[in-house]
């Protein structure tokens, strides 16, 4: 505590939430409130049974479950790759990516309702109860999704990801005080091994979080779509946070446009990336035009050759997520000066975090079923809630986090070299 | 060994002169300053930028932060060609699927003499629309960053005026050590605000540990 305390003393610099934690706190809390009650107005008032009601609930929680997930899961990637690639500019922002991805601790708690709700079979209903044309099908998969063994699975990936992002956390920490080079040998020892647990565990998450919606689709691609999102969202909330914080007078020498450059850079990979992924996993789908594999797509509104009724409601979403998520974003932040001038980065982080979400909802939200294009635009605004409301919630977690130590690993051996970091 | 080394191009570069004096007498180029340390090589480039130099460069063994600003560089244009050719790629890559699959004289009646081989072939691929975007994509992709590459790598040699084997600089014993220890400034007789005693005499009060004529 000290030793963050001269450091403060002698950079001038804030770093500690401080008084800021009380309104932050309530900040957070009107978020929640306020998208868990959009989610339930729009649930309350959709069309259909208490079970169509019921399922929009459901779908909106486990939207906003994938959002929330998304971003801690990116900051666990960040922060291991981070050591495995002996990174130095990174150092300042380190802190705030290993609280981020702390939060999984959270999100382990708040996926509870989405076991809940797979037990009274409000979701995964196409495994749970199968019927249907497809019922047969879907009965030969009965060995991996079987109730037991999905709640077994999900609490593996996330005892998998808790496991990691603590043990980097608190080794982090734990160098504040210590100044033990050792330490960061010892997270730079292990980040191969979590680089791999990670790889697979995200792949599989993925597949069994929202894959498995649809448990008919296959497609070998779609947990690296999901990781391609995920980092996308980490660098958006990143960008917006240390604004945020710095607005508030804190962070606000360690951190310079240098560091905001290159979280911009990140971004703008990350979305050229999902494109690329996203095409991929679209074109050969599309080509081979499979019904079992392009009803995933017909149903999400994107041109097949299969029956379009499936996705009727949608048809505007694909388009939209292409030129949203991709097209105008891409020359936007295609020049040196948008990722250096920090207030139109923010402007970017805020739409790319806006459609990673809407994204999200594409995923998750058809597979409702047909609604008509009233019927989805409610349903993307019951994801937006339950995105609102997990976000809020999990902004309480970080927050708590951020109070633990400093925002700034303090003695990390690398830091002197991010704090002068330049880019050419 | 060092000494004879060091010596020897000299002498033959000497030589060289000797013999093509008539033709090719020496000419005064520029000053060559020499510094010690990056703090006197930053304030010096401080000094001569503000000074309005424009033809002069600076010399250093290792990359060194915010030279670029202490000289005054403008931002580089080279995005702007890797750009121009990443658009000329994508809209090739589009006439090129578009003039392979697409083209028949059905749909476009002024090709109908054109020899087969030349006006593509009409290909129906698995059902699909002779000009289908998401099939067409990777060539006009593959062409896009092939292009830029293009823009890029062509146009920084242009830029950069490359290839160029010869730099008067080169006939400075001092500026060996431009590739060890040592960081130089080279001020070209050529820009306008040179004058031969007063630039010498600004050389000398930034510090240099020493002022030379260059000659060519």
């Amino acid at each position: 505590m000290s030793e963050s305390t001269n450091n403060t003393a002698s950079t001038g610099e804030v770093r500690a939430l401080g008084d800021l934690t009380g309104k932050a706190r309530m900040l957070m809390l009107a978020k929640a409130g306020a998208g868990f009650a959009l989610l339930a107005l729009v649930s309350m008032f959709f069309p259909g049974e208490t079970h169509d009601k019921m399922r929009v609930l459901g779908l909106g929680y486990l939207t906003g479950f994938v959002f929330v997930l998304s971003i801690s899961l990116g900051a666990l990637f960040f922060v291991i790759i981070h050591h495995l690639t002996r990174a130095g500019w990174s150092v300042v922002v380190r802190r705030l990516a290993e609280n981020m991805a702390g939060c999984l601790k959270y999100i382990l708690i708040m996926g509870l309702p989405i076991i809940l709700l797979t037990a009274v079979g409000v979701l995964y209903g196409h495994w749970m109860q199968p019927t249907g044309e497809h019922a047969e099908l879907v009965e030969l998969k009965s060995g991996w999704l079987n109730f037991p063994f999905f709640s077994l699975r999900m609490l593996v990936y996330f005892l998998v990801w808790i496991g990691i992002a603590h043990w980097y956390r608190t080794k982090s920490i734990e160098q504040d005080t210590s100044g033990d080079v050792q330490l960061t040998k010892d997270m730079q020892a292990y980040s191969g091994l979590a680089l791999v647990l990670f790889s697979l565990s995200i792949n599989f998450g993925s597949m069994d979080l929202i894959m498995s919606l649809s448990p008919t689709w296959y497609s070998t691609i779609f947990g690296v779509y999901y990781f391609g999102g995920s980092m996308i969202a980490f660098f958006a909330v990143m960008i917006l946070l240390l604004k945020r914080l710095q607005s508030c007078g804190v962070l606000t020498r360690s951190v310079n446009v240098e560091h905001f450059h290159d979280l911009g850079k990140f971004m703008f990979g990350f979305t050229i990336f999902w494109a690329y992924i996203a095409y991929s996993q679209y074109m050969l789908q599309w080509y081979g035009a499979i019904p079992e594999e392009v009803s995933w797509f017909a149903t999400r509104g994107a041109e097949t050759s299969a029956d379009s009724t499936a996705g009727d409601g949608w048809h505007w979403a694909a388009l939209l997520l292409l030129v949203c998520h991709f097209l105008i974003p891409f020359p936007g932040l295609l020049s040196r000066w948008a990722k250096r001038w920090t207030g139109v980065l923010m402007f970017w982080a805020c739409w790319m975090l806006f459609w990673h979400l809407f994204d999200m909802a594409w995923v998750v939200m058809p597979e409702y079923g047909a609604v008509g294009s009233g019927g989805a635009f409610f349903l993307v605004v019951a994801a937006i809630g339950g995105c609102l409301g997990l976000g809020g919630l999990w902004g309480l977690g970080l927050i708590k986090l951020c109070n633990e130590a400093s925002l700034v690993p303090e003695q990390d051996p690398r830091l002197g070299e991010s704090l002068a970091f330049e880019n050419f | 060994m060092t000494t004879a080394t060091e010596t020897q191009p000299v002498e033959s570069a000497a030589v060289a002169s000797d013999e093509a004096v008539d033709i090719h007498a020496p000419q005064f180029h520029g000053l060559l300053a020499e510094y010690a340390e990056v703090d006197d090589l930053m304030a010096a480039a401080r000094k001569i930028r503000d000074a309005g130099f424009t033809r002069w460069e600076c010399f250093t063994p290792c990359p060194i932060h915010g030279l670029d600003k202490a000289m005054g560089v403008q931002h580089t244009k080279l995005p702007f060609v890797s750009l121009a050719g990443g658009i000329t790629g994508c809209a090739l890559g589009l006439l090129l699927v578009f003039w392979t699959n697409a083209i028949s004289p059905e749909t476009l009646p002024i090709i109908g003499d054109t020899p087969y081989a030349v006006r593509g072939y009409d290909f129906f691929i698995s059902g699909k629309p002779f000009f289908s975007l998401p099939a067409n994509i990777p060539p006009i992709f593959e062409l896009t960053i092939l292009f830029s590459a293009f823009g890029a790598f062509f146009g920084m040699i242009a830029m950069n005026m490359l290839p160029r084997f010869h730099n008067p600089v080169f006939n400075s014993r001092r500026f060996a050590k431009a590739s060890d220890d040592r960081f130089f400034i080279a001020v070209e007789a050529e820009d306008p605000v040179f004058d031969r005693e007063k630039t010498a005499a600004l050389l000398s009060e930034t510090g240099a540990a020493s002022v030379e004529e260059l000659e060519d």
